[in-house]
């Protein structure tokens, strides 16, 4: 069994329960199968609300690490109410991507170094397996999500199709069909305050979070 | 049938929620976001979670299209003609029709994006505006004010498609553009013909317009400035018969809202 640590210990600014939250985590560690002794540090940030889903899954000194938006958690249609299905689809995706930095992405950067491509596409592939866990997803919503990042193509709709799909890919993998894509990012709007290698969702990041994520 | 339908009565089946607008005015987490400075909150799609921030704007142009339906539904309806002119009830008709499209269009739109009915909650204010029980108010609330603010959203959304290379957002956004642009049009000339003897009638309904635009400012979600996310769309606006001080008026209204908001928030932490 894991051993998982929720953050904080209690919300002042949203109506989340967390020991019913612990739980859910308990629950999304065990549909992922983390190893053992492993240790994981999920830290849920009650001030930014839903539609600002956003997270990070690190490996950082052997231990995971992983910061969430509330809103990524949030009932759209109770603000500051926990959603149950919602929370479990978001924190199964964030620890298999935890699982997969011990394994197959051990060699992929640190999620505040990937682009924008890149976590789309990994974002895909863990859904996918998600999914086919019997975690509830929406799978068009994650695909809304892709051809955002990755364009509105035939070839963006393939990729996203083979990301999907597979079991077990490597980070050499999802790099690879990312580059194939071709596509430039996306244009930057006159709004654009992101740094040019940058993920779009860096600035939600508080500073002190980033300064945990380094890898 | 009853005349003057309330919001409470409104047809909606168990996938919807209501909402009130002050719960997100009263959100304890306003304060702690205004602090973080995120950035410019211009709804762009190389911003954070611009997706879901699509999303949720997607799903909040439905229910407006539907609570336009329903608006100008009633006013086809709620008033003999005397108060309401044929001809003014067969433009909302019309504009029924559209509305309906609208709808049909937006829930499309919403599949393409990953959203369901239901997945937000809905706040029914702007079928609130289209319950005064002088047509003219309805005119200004509704067709200048509410469809002047689609105006606003759909050209972002437009920019939005088009920036993001997303054709089916871009092109639809842009076919429902050009009839939000008749509707305030419809506003703004029935407005002229049914107060043209009556000066007070018209100030009247102007007030309510205003009033009406400072609460769709929503804190600051309409403005000029990056810090807003739908930005106020001048040359469409002109296109449907807003004049430059009118525009000026609506771009004061939404820094006021803004700078309220702000001051709610700093309150609400103190």
């Amino acid at each position: 069994m894991a051993r998982l640590r929720l953050v904080p210990e209690a919300f002042s600014l949203v109506d989340f329960d967390a020991a019913e939250l612990s739980g859910m985590l308990v629950e999304a560690a065990s549909r992922v199968g983390l190893p053992d002794g492993l240790e994981v540090r999920v830290e849920i940030d009650e001030a930014l609300p839903a539609p600002l889903a956003v997270s990070l899954a690190d490996l950082v000194d052997g231990r995971g690490e992983v910061w969430c938006s509330g809103g990524a958690l949030e009932d759209t249609t109770r603000p500051r109410h926990l959603d149950r299905p919602k929370a479990i689809a978001e924190l199964v995706g964030a620890l298999l991507r935890v699982r997969d930095r011990l394994g197959p992405f051990a060699d992929a950067p640190g999620d505040l170094g990937l682009d924008d491509r890149q976590r789309a596409a990994w974002d895909v592939h863990a859904e996918g397996r998600a999914a086919r866990a019997g975690v509830t997803v929406r799978a068009q919503r994650r695909r809304y999500h892709f051809r955002l990042a990755c364009g509105f193509s035939d070839r963006a709709d393939e990729v996203f199709e083979v990301l999907w799909a597979a079991e077990r890919l490597t980070w050499a993998e999802v790099r690879e069909l990312v580059a194939d894509l071709g596509a430039p990012p996306p244009p930057r709007s006159a709004a654009g305050g992101r740094s040019p290698s940058g993920p779009s969702y860096a600035p939600l990041i508080p500073a002190e979070v980033a300064e945990r994520h380094r890898v | 049938m009853r005349r003057h339908l309330p919001p409470a009565d409104l047809a909606r089946d168990a996938r919807f929620v209501r909402t009130s607008i002050m719960e997100s005015i009263t959100d304890p987490r306003n304060r702690a976001i205004a602090d973080r400075r995120l950035g410019p909150a211009r709804l762009a799609p190389d911003r954070p979670a611009a997706a879901d921030r699509a999303r949720n704007l997607m799903h909040g142009i439905f229910m407006g299209e539907l609570q336009a339906l329903e608006g100008a539904g009633r006013t086809t309806f709620d008033f003999d003609d005397d108060e309401a002119p044929f001809a003014l009830k067969l433009d909302m008709a019309r504009q029924c029709w559209d509305e309906a499209r609208h709808v049909e269009i937006s829930v499309r739109l919403a599949e393409w994006m990953g959203t369901g009915i239901g997945e937000f909650a809905e706040a029914t204010f702007l079928y609130e505006a289209a319950c005064a029980d002088d047509p003219v108010l309805r005119l200004c609330g509704v067709n200048r004010a509410l469809e002047g603010l689609a105006i606003d959203v759909f050209n972002t959304m437009r920019a939005f498609g088009e920036t993001a290379g997303d054709p089916v957002l871009a092109f639809c956004e842009d076919w429902m553009l050009a009839d939000e642009v008749t509707h305030v049009k419809m506003g703004s000339d029935w407005l002229r013909r049914l107060t043209a003897d009556d000066p007070e009638r018209r100030e009247r309904a102007l007030e309510f317009q205003r009033t009406v635009d400072k609460l769709f400012s929503l804190g600051g979600f309409r403005g000029e400035s990056d810090e807003n996310p739908v930005r106020l769309a001048r040359r469409l606006r002109e296109l449907a018969g807003f004049t430059d001080e009118e525009m000026d008026e609506i771009a004061a209204l939404a820094d006021e809202s803004r700078a309220e908001a702000d001051a709610r928030a700093g309150a609400a932490s103190a």
